[in-house]
């Protein structure tokens, strides 16, 4: 138990005989679910740390706007790629923002597929934190073309030269990847929440929210017939959705595991690419959790055993990615090539070995401290080993770029890179984007999936009407309207 | 090119007034001044504008029959009836012409487009060019199309500049007293200048002649040793031994594109029939700096520049010239012995030794090696010069001439200086300044350069493809040269301002014409012998034989003066001509920006030092120092070059100008302040660290290498650059070369003949042991497919848009055992790469796009917009590109260019040090420099990748003549071999390049792939099936003079087939 939380329930015991509870404390009845989260949305204003963080965001996505201003009037030169690093940043970023978007999907979905009842307390969360990821990542790939005014050339529109984008690219294929991403995503997300907002709609005080809100809830009216195509809705998206979750990163990783640069040209790639999206997607929602729960009390849904549990799958998947490092170096030794070889000792030892080690570092060493209890359940620790892990799976992707193109085949073009203002800038300011988009979601749309909530308490077991053993003591109160 | 934008506001509007000169009818005048679309209306009007429009035709017709010379009228709204003969739109013409650089005619083949000079080649008639050229040659096409050149006289009343006419000069000019007049003249040995020289100085003017970068001291030896300074003409091609006495044979000397063709012709191995019984010559070279001709060398020894003629004086003395003695210095001597007997040895077999001493050399050392010469019949010819002004006043040095014309123009009343600079590049001790500052001084120049700041009047020069004029080339043969263009911005030729200063105000072409009538044409000027002259580019039988002197009386003592020739020091200094030549070339985008060969720093001329004397002085590449030789100081930025002479320096003359140009301003340190007297060695230099590190613009290897990345270079540069000597290769001609087995389990495209649309299968082969690393392919390219230049910060940051480079590896002596380099490595830490600084090789090796067949770069183009040809050619359609760089990161060689900016129309250089300004929206082509652009290749926009495409636009125009022929059977027309001349290969002065169908088997590239030690870049490692293949590269060392630099290398770990002579057998067998 945090000493920094007091009034903290700890339900992070494992007795297989008992299940500890989802939600604690107040919050842990179907009316205590909706006064809290609402209370969120529905208060006059949000907490000043709302205020001074929405102010931070928004000037960083000011400067995004601002530099992606001046990249496209001016050309891509402002950026500070060179040949050979064709590529930096904007990928780096793309890849970065694309990977942060996994976990979002895997909790709702493939947590969903597997009966894992922890998920509901994070899932909308953790899905919006994707969407806005995506939209993030979106930006990149559509702003690092030369020609920006021809990025539509990507798709696959029919066009007065009967010309085709070519089906043999990678990059083709990662415009259909992520765009099938963010389009199921978007709806995955925006179905579960259509029950929430009809709550919300219920209980606006104003016309505004009232319009708002109905809209967006498209006559939710709760009734047998809506729940029922409600839940079979979702569990046919969450196994689409599913697929995705390992198509994505696998088709990203593609982009270099086709190419024949040495550093990319790698069959180890889509799982590897796949485990280390969820690895930094789970941290990102965890760097992201532990300040908002804080912030609006929500401490009674996304408890010390959500925190536990999705640090234990930092720790796999940490270890997951991990092996990849090592494979990949086994391998290089193994096939023999070369330039493979040069590659990975370059990697360690060459003239960017730094980044390198912050790669191996971040996402493989440090992460090992979840063994440990302490490090699981202690909000700082998490919230700092986390932070790392997100700087590590960005230099891993910075070193897959940028330290295999600088040295690749023949000597003479080996060239060092350095990143311009305007790139440094821009990654900020993707980072303002994000946040700006988040903290605008916590204020306005319901953090946590009300409905799911309710359908893991206790109560709404119907086996469970007269009360199991309540291991934390607390006697849910029945209100009068949960009571018919 | 910045943009002349407030600053001399070029208009299109001037630029085709200048038409006015071109008819001369009154009412043309009238009609062209006026503007477009007004004329519209002329043409619906009455009568008297249909008379008007007819007039416009006749002129037009009539320029057309001017042809040459002539611009073409703007004219959008008249369309031919029919054809004005010798016109046919969007057809490019070719002239021949010709033009001359410190005194030495070279032929030109100028293409026009429209009426534009877009591009020159060496003329193939031509005894010098022989169809080749130099950097220098390639980029002076871009010199007519300068913004910063001058654009009409200009005075100057003490500080105060004003701006002044043609016809102010005339009148200024008529007052001029002849008797009172010195000229000093840049070296000219055209016959026309001679002719009104010669009148001028019967009129009582004096005449000097000066060319700071002058190859006089070699007519100085002649002139000691045979009594007349007479120009040495060795033949390498006739020699199997060469000596190269401090002399960059391939660059900037004036032979030096004759000395590359020769001197590849007896490297040729590729054309014996049998390996065994091939031949090839030895290159020996000492020199104090690191050459192109250095890194060809066979054997080489870096040594101070003074240590130079006791070299030659031990050479001579060991090959028993009577007189000769003297001891090389001790480094020197194993080399002197080898040298020696390797020359006795050849002798006996009847094959010839030539010795060649460079420019810088003073002049007794070229006494010296003509007596080497001498003795060991050595295959030079002498040529005489009687068109030399110093032949009639008693024969001096270049630098005695200029301090003759200082004492003359004190008492002078007018001081003509023509064509050269020697504000900026008289020795120190001639106050030159000072002279013309005195007097009134004329400067006629290109550029309002030094000298012109400080003269009272500055009236333009027409650039040569301007202008009508005459030239000798080394053996006397004499070329015409015609105008392609009329003076763009109103210069006069030489030529014609001596005539006006002689009161005659005769047009360029009427005082050529004269000129050939009384002397190369004599007695056989017709109307046809003058065309056939213009068409040929050499007039024929005008040719001297070469002439076989006797030593003279002061022979014996030619020896005697050799020690103390050069001045020693403890840190010795010898200038070069870069890539700017002496200056002339500064304001030249295209040669600023050419990575020299050897440093690969564009945009600076580094101050060379050696790792040991760099670790001496405690100085690492890019610290800023302070040069101070006599009274002078200048600051360079230091480059560490291994190879280079110890307790030597060397760095190039012709940069740090001031008011030159936009190019010019400001880049490197001006060498020429530090010669205290006419030679370019100077003896002593004190350097002083300023500790400032600027930017240095270097493509190659520039920064520091850890370990690691040293560790791969050493394993994997010797499979890039495959390498053998002449008796490995007599042995087994494959060398290194491997090949792999790759089997396909698709199938593969065939690219034969007889399928639609394949007409050829292109191909290219390039010969690594004949590259000299001129880089003349690099301007060439560079001109013909305009590829613009990025500016000095856009190169540091590595996105130079070259498309053709040339890569430079050094080879060092490496342990057998271990393969580690041999040497003490710690000196070398000073340039980072960590090689051994005393035995040292260079290769070159140019590399562009190697139009894979299977090519990378293809699969990954989300948009399709780079693809493959039907007859092999890597495709880039830049219209479909959207700028992903996909295709760039996957191109193993890397040579996709990408336009970060709008580098075509951005003014990229005009801030030379900060980030390239943004121009919001795309500016306009500057108006000047869109007409230097060849209109048959596509002027790249930003964010579009380039690159090479085998010079498609020749491809294409050869098959439209092609099918256009064979119209009757065009399913089978076929390119005959030479058909297509890609631009590199047709600037190549080795003949390196060759280009051409692989389906032919009898092409001049199928027979050179075929040959064993062929092979293609990372082929066996990637299959990436490249279509541009090499030659390896051989040398021939004789005995182990440099310990270990000749070890065979070993190719890496088991993954390849080593190449047999007979690899075909081998894929056979593992077939089957």
């Amino acid at each position: 138990m945090s000493p920094y939380m007091p009034g903290e329930i700890d339900n992070t015991w494992n007795d297989p005989r008992q299940r500890a509870p989802l939600v604690v404390g107040e919050s842990a009845s179907f009316h205590g679910v909706t006064e809290k989260i609402c209370a969120v949305a529905e208060a006059p204003r949000p907490p000043k740390a709302w205020y001074i963080g929405f102010a931070v965001a928004f000037t960083f996505l000011n400067i995004l706007g601002v530099m992606i201003f001046y990249l496209l009037f001016t050309g891509v030169g402002v950026w500070g790629m060179n040949r050979p690093n064709m590529w930096a940043f904007d990928i780096t970023n793309f890849v970065f923002w694309v990977g942060i978007g996994h976990a979002g999907t895997l909790i709702s979905a493939i947590l969903f597929l597997f009966r894992q009842k922890w998920r509901t307390g994070i899932n909308r969360f953790a899905e919006a934190m994707t969407i806005f990821a995506v939209v993030c990542a979106g930006t990149f790939p559509g702003i690092h073309v030369g020609r920006v005014w021809f990025a539509y050339w990507l798709f696959p529109i029919p066009n007065q030269m009967s010309m085709w984008p070519n089906f043999f690219s990678p990059l083709l294929w990662d415009v259909f990847a992520v765009s099938t991403y963010a389009t199921v995503s978007i709806l995955f997300w925006y179905m579960g929440m259509v029950p929430d907002l009809a709550t919300f709609r219920d209980r606006a005080t104003t016309k505004i929210r009232y319009f708002a809100y109905g809209l967006f809830s498209l006559g939710w009216r709760g009734s047998n017939r809506h729940w029922h195509v409600y839940e079979r809705a979702y569990l046919i998206l969450a196994a689409l959705a599913t697929p995705l979750v390992l198509s994505v990163h696998s088709v990203v990783s593609f982009d270099f595991a086709v190419s024949q640069v040495p550093g990319w040209h790698t069959t180890i790639f889509p799982p590897y690419f796949v485990a280390g999206a969820i690895f930094s997607g789970f941290a990102m929602v965890i760097t992201l959790a532990i300040p908002a729960r804080q912030l609006f009390g929500l401490q009674d849904f996304i408890t010390m055993r959500h925190l536990d549990n999705m640090a234990k799958i930092i720790l796999v998947t940490s270890m997951l990615v991990g092996y990849a490092y090592l494979m990949e170096f086994f391998i290089a030794y193994y096939s023999g090539s070369p330039f493979d070889r040069f590659h990975f000792l370059n990697r360690e030892f060459g003239n960017m070995f730094w980044a390198g080690w912050i790669m191996f570092g971040c996402n493989a060493i440090i992460p090992q401290v979840f063994w440990f209890k302490w490090f699981r359940q202690n909000p700082w620790a998490l919230m700092i080993i986390c932070a790392l892990v997100n700087v590590g799976m960005w230099f891993e992707r910075f070193v897959i770029i940028v330290t295999s193109l600088s040295r690749d085949f023949l000597p003479s073009s080996w060239h060092w890179y350095t990143p311009s203002y305007v790139e440094v800038l821009t990654l900020m300011g993707s980072f303002g984007l994000f946040s700006t988009l988040f903290l605008l979601f916590c204020r306005y749309l319901p953090m946590v999936a009300m409905a799911e909530v309710k359908s893991v308490l206790p109560q709404a077991n119907p086996h469970n009407v007269t009360g199991e053993p309540n291991p934390t003591g607390y006697q849910p109160v029945l209100t009068s309207d949960e009571k018919h | 090119m910045p943009s002349m934008k407030g600053k001399n506001p070029l208009k299109g509007k001037k630029y085709w007034r200048s038409l006015n000169e071109v008819a001369d009818a009154p009412e043309f005048k009238e009609f062209v001044a006026r503007e477009f679309p007004s004329q519209a209306s002329e043409f619906i009007g009455g009568g008297e504008s249909r008379r008007n429009f007819l007039k416009i035709m006749g002129a037009s017709a009539a320029l057309a029959g001017l042809a040459s010379c002539r611009r073409w009228p703007e004219e959008k709204l008249t369309p031919y009836a029919h054809r004005p003969a010798n016109r046919m739109d969007g057809v490019p013409v070719h002239y021949a012409t010709a033009f001359e650089r410190g005194g030495m005619g070279q032929g030109v083949i100028a293409v026009s487009f429209d009426g534009r000079p877009i591009k020159v080649d060496g003329s193939p008639t031509h005894p010098l060019n022989m169809g080749a050229s130099d950097i220098y040659l390639q980029g002076d096409v871009l010199n007519v199309y300068d913004p910063d050149r001058s654009r009409g006289p200009v005075t100057r009343d003490g500080g105060k500049r004003s701006e002044s006419t043609w016809e102010d000069f005339e009148a200024a000019a008529k007052k001029i007293d002849k008797t009172r007049l010195v000229v000093l003249s840049e070296a000219s040995r055209s016959p026309s200048v001679a002719r009104l020289r010669g009148q001028l100085v019967a009129a009582g003017a004096k005449w000097f002649e000066f060319e700071a970068w002058s190859a006089d001291n070699q007519r100085a030896g002649a002139l000691a040793y045979f009594g007349r300074p007479l120009r040495a003409v060795p033949r390498l091609d006739a020699a199997t031994i060469i000596v190269s006495i401090d002399a960059d044979l391939f660059h900037g000397e004036p032979l030096s594109i004759k000395f590359n063709r020769d001197f590849a012709a007896g490297r040729k191995l590729r054309d014996s029939a049998k390996f065994a019984e091939a031949q090839m010559n030895r290159l020996y070279v000492v020199e104090s700096g690191f050459s192109i001709t250095g890194s060809m060398a066979d054997h080489r020894r870096a040594v101070k520049p003074s240590a130079i003629p006791g070299f030659v004086a031990a050479l001579a003395a060991k090959v028993g010239v009577a007189g000769a003695t003297g001891a090389a210095a001790k480094e020197l001597a194993e080399f002197v012995d080898a040298l020696a007997s390797d020359i006795d040895s050849a002798s006996k077999t009847g094959q010839k030794t030539v010795l060649v001493a460079g420019s810088r050399q003073p002049a007794e050392v070229h006494a010296a090696v003509a007596a080497i010469n001498a003795k060991l019949a050595a295959p030079v010819e002498y040529y005489a010069d009687p068109e030399d002004p110093r032949a009639e006043t008693g024969w001096s040095t270049h630098a005695d001439q200029l301090s003759a014309f200082a004492q003359a123009a004190a008492g002078a009343g007018t001081v003509l200086v023509i064509g050269c600079n020697p504000a900026l590049t008289a020795p120190a001790n001639i106050k030159i300044a000072d002279v013309l500052k005195k007097v009134t001084s004329i400067h006629i120049g290109t550029h309002e350069d030094e000298t012109a700041q400080i003269s009272a009047w500055h009236v333009p020069q027409a650039h040569f493809l301007e202008a009508w004029g005459d030239v000798r080339t080394f053996n006397g043969a004499v070329s015409v040269a015609q105008p392609l263009i009329e003076p763009l911005f109103g210069g006069r030729s030489t030529i014609e301002i001596l005539s006006l200063l002689l009161g005659d105000k005769k047009q360029g072409e009427d005082i050529v014409r004269e000129t050939a009538g009384a002397d190369y044409l004599k007695g056989r000027l017709t109307d046809w012998n003058w065309k056939k002259a213009l068409f040929d580019g050499v007039v024929e039988n005008s040719a001297r034989k070469s002439e076989s002197p006797v030593p003279g009386a002061a022979a014996a003592a030619v020896f005697g003066k050799l020690s103390g020739a050069v001045k020693s020091g403890e840190i010795e200094l010898a200038l070069f001509a870069g890539a700017l030549f002496d200056g002339r070339y500064a304001n030249n985008g295209w040669l600023m920006e050419m990575p020299d060969p050897m440093t690969r720093v564009s945009w600076e001329n580094p101050l060379i030092v050696s790792p040991k004397t760099a670790a001496r002085l405690g100085l690492v590449s890019d610290d800023v120092v302070e040069i101070h030789a006599g009274s002078s100081s200048i600051r360079a930025a230091t480059y560490v070059l291994p190879g280079h002479a110890d307790d030597a320096l060397s760095i190039a003359v012709g940069y740090g100008r001031k008011g030159l140009g936009s190019v010019a301003d400001g880049i490197g340190g001006d060498a020429w302040a530090l010669r205290g007297d006419g030679t370019m060695l100077i003896s002593d230099v004190k350097l002083v660290n300023t500790g400032e590190r600027p930017i240095v613009a270097c493509v190659q290897d520039h920064h520091t290498i850890d370990a690691v990345g040293k560790n791969r270079m050493y394993t994997e540069v010797p499979e890039l650059v495959v390498e053998g000597t002449f008796a490995q290769y007599k042995k087994k001609p494959a060398l290194g070369t491997r090949k792999i087995v790759a089997l396909s389990i698709f199938d593969e495209h065939s690219y034969e003949p007889g399928q639609p649309w394949v007409m050829a299968k292109w191909g290219m082969a390039i010969d690594l042991t004949t590259c000299t690393g001129c880089s003349a392919c690099v301007v060439a390219c560079q001109a013909e497919n305009n590829v613009p230049i990025v500016g000095k910060q856009m190169v540091y940051r590595g996105r130079e848009m070259h498309w053709l480079r040339i890569d430079r590896y050094f080879k060092f002596a490496r342990d057998e055992k271990t393969g580690a380099p041999a040497g003490d490595l710690s000196q070398g830490s000073a340039l980072g790469s960590g090689v051994d600084p005393t035995d040292v090789q260079v290769v070159h090796q140019p590399i562009l796009c190697m139009h894979c067949e299977n090519a990378p770069c293809e699969e990954v183009c989300p948009v399709a917009a780079t693809t493959h040809s039907h007859e092999g050619l890597n495709m880039m359609t830049y219209n479909r590109c959207i700028g992903t760089r996909y295709c760039s990161n996957n191109c193993p060689y890397k040579v996709r260019r990408f336009n970060f900016f709008d580098f075509n129309a951005g003014h990229t250089y005009g801030e030379k040090e900060n980030l390239y300004t943004p121009n919001l929206l795309r500016d306009d082509l500057d108006e000047l420099l869109k007409m230097q652009k060849n209109p048959q290749v596509t002027v790249r926009s930003r964010g579009v990748m380039e690159k090479c495409t085998y010079c498609v636009q020749r491809i294409e125009n050869a098959r439209i003549q092609i099918l256009a022929k064979n119209r009757q059977d065009a399913g089978n027309a076929k390119f005959p071999d030479g058909a297509v001349v890609t631009a590199c290969q047709q600037a190549c002065p080795t003949d390196a390049i060759v280009f051409g169908d692989l389906n032919d088997s009898k092409s001049r590239v199928s027979q050179l792939q075929a040959l064993a030690q062929v092979y293609g870049l990372l082929d066996t490692e990637l299959n990436t099936k490249p279509r541009t293949q090499y030659l390896a590269k051989v040398r021939n060392n004789a005995g182990d003079l440099d310990r270990g630099l000749y070890n065979e290398h070993t190719a890496s770990e088991g993954w390849f087939f080593e190449n047999t002579e007979e690899p075909s057998e081998k894929t056979e067998k593992a077939k089957g």
